[in-house]
């Protein structure tokens, strides 16, 4: 296997296991699963204008969190109905841009065939600054998601703490395309730290181990696709799951 | 005594309804205020708006600087997630740095913290595992750690278990002289303002009342307050 695929499935598994972390102390798995879905236009937009599909992805994902940002502070539509409309909406959107099947296909499942090495430099550079800032901020997002209205006052600045995470999020999501594909990335961000929920005692262990489910699930999918020869997004979700149901027996 | 807080004026709207208006009191350092009035009069308003938390018209000056240790009613969150109580203080805007490896001084503060309110056996439990007393505990402890000289305490209107209702005003009052902080809390229980505040203010949605709580709660301003009917049962069995 393309040691390029290797380094940027294992960079995506890193970076979204660590961001997982905070997804789920927000209670915002579903919104993530269904954010990534926002990527699919941006993709289509970037095989258009023929840059690298992080880029489009990236874009549209922006676009949708800082919109869920100003909407959810200046509306009063709650979190779950702006994705649930405007999110399905965007993969309806991709489905008409991508003028073909196969591409389609590939916007929704990943292909790390399409992964080259300006693919593997994005994956260190920008998960290695994911990481980077989520660890620079790991004590204020844990303390703005676990309670609001403390960490207000005690003067941590909330509003931005939650932008800059949704920013990450866009950037993490946009990263793990190639690999998982636009409708299994979000379940990547959820996957390991949801198991690791499951076994652990306190916040710093369900972090230390959410990220080594993240790279466990990543090898186990790579071996996996290997060896039955079936897609690597499907492999690793699949490793995923198989890895939540043995945590969950006590 | 010096005065530490000055509020002129203050009123809160929210979408231009008003929910507090013209409230104007002053504090002095090591006294103990109520905020008394039933449910929706706009007691937390008050505390949300002396945090900073919300806008609002009117003046809060504070006299001296404030370091306020605040103790919610209370917070949703996923009972789930497994953060240890030790995380949870550490997760205090004074710590900022350590999360993840914190310094012995840094622990030895939070386990005195603890201390203060026999919570230090709670230290390596998860939050979610606590009782609703047992929560409120740490929740007061990690307001200490900040070192506060005035302390907004804002009483559960539910949920705590008898034990922790039973002790936890005096020991508040125990330890607001101890450790020389204000302390203001909003109660809905008469009996609590009677015999914890030196002063009270009540509330609903405007002044109606402010002194010393023997002096002000006459049964007439209670009728006012809360309508027909509700008087003083004082009951004189609040232990340490």
């Amino acid at each position: 296997m393309d040691i390029n695929v290797i380094i940027v499935s294992l960079m995506v598994g890193i970076a979204a296991s660590i961001l997982g972390v905070f997804i789920i102390l927000k209670r915002l798995a579903l919104v993530s699963d269904v954010l990534s879905h926002v990527a699919l236009p941006g993709m289509a937009l970037s095989l258009f204008f023929g840059v690298n599909a992080f880029f489009g992805a990236f874009a549209a994902l922006l676009l949708a969190v800082v919109g869920i940002y100003f909407l959810e502070k200046r509306s009063k539509i709650s979190l779950e109905t702006i994705v649930g409309i405007f999110f399905t909406m965007s993969l309806a959107l991709g489905m008409v841009f991508f003028d073909n099947a196969e591409a389609l296909a590939e916007g929704l499942f990943g292909n790390i065939e399409s992964i080259t090495q300006f693919d593997l430099y994005m994956a260190l550079a920008v998960g290695g600054f994911i990481i980077f800032i989520t660890l620079i901020f790991f004590r204020n997002f844990a303390h703005t998601t676990f309670s609001k209205e403390l960490a207000q006052s005690e003067g941590f600045p909330v509003k931005k703490l939650n932008l800059i995470f949704l920013i990450l999020l866009a950037g993490v999501i946009a990263l793990g395309i190639k690999v998982a594909g636009t409708l299994l990335m979000g379940a990547l961000t959820i996957l390991p730290v949801s198991i690791a929920k499951n076994i652990s005692g306190s916040l710093r262990m369900m972090t230390v181990l959410s990220v080594f489910f993240g790279i466990l699930l990543v090898v186990l999918g790579l071996l996996a696709s290997s060896f039955f020869q079936i897609p690597l997004s499907a492999a690793i979700i699949l490793s995923g799951g198989v890895l939540f149901a043995i945590s969950l027996i006590k | 005594m010096s005065g530490i807080l000055e509020v002129k004026n203050l009123s809160v709207s929210y979408d231009g309804t008003p929910v507090v208006s013209n409230i104007s009191f002053s504090l002095d350092e090591g006294r103990s205020l109520a905020l008394l009035g039933p449910n929706g009069a706009g007691k937390s308003t008050i505390f949300k708006a002396i945090l900073g938390l919300i806008a609002y018209k009117g003046e809060i000056n504070w006299i001296k600087k404030p370091s306020i240790g605040f103790v919610p009613q209370r917070f949703d969150f996923d009972k789930n997630i497994p953060m240890t109580v030790m995380e949870f203080m550490l997760l205090h805007a004074d710590v900022k740095f350590g999360f993840w490896f914190p310094k012995k001084e840094i622990l030895e503060d939070i386990e005195k913290s603890l201390n203060y309110v026999n919570a230090k056996k709670h230290l390596n439990r998860k939050i979610g595992d606590l009782s609703s007393g047992e929560f409120q505990r740490v929740l007061i402890a990690r307001a200490l750690f900040g070192k506060p000289n005035v302390m907004l305490f804002d009483e559960p209107t539910a949920d705590i278990d008898v034990e922790g209702e039973m002790t936890i005003y005096p020991l508040l009052k125990k330890l607001s002289k101890e450790l020389s902080f204000t302390l203001v809390l909003i109660s809905h229980d008469l009996n609590v303002v009677y015999d914890f505040a030196d002063e009270v203010i009540c509330l609903n949605k405007k002044m109606m009342c402010v002194g010393a709580p023997k002096v002000v709660l006459t049964p007439d301003q209670l009728n006012q307050l809360y309508g027909e009917g509700v008087g003083f049962y004082v009951h004189h069995n609040h232990k340490l």
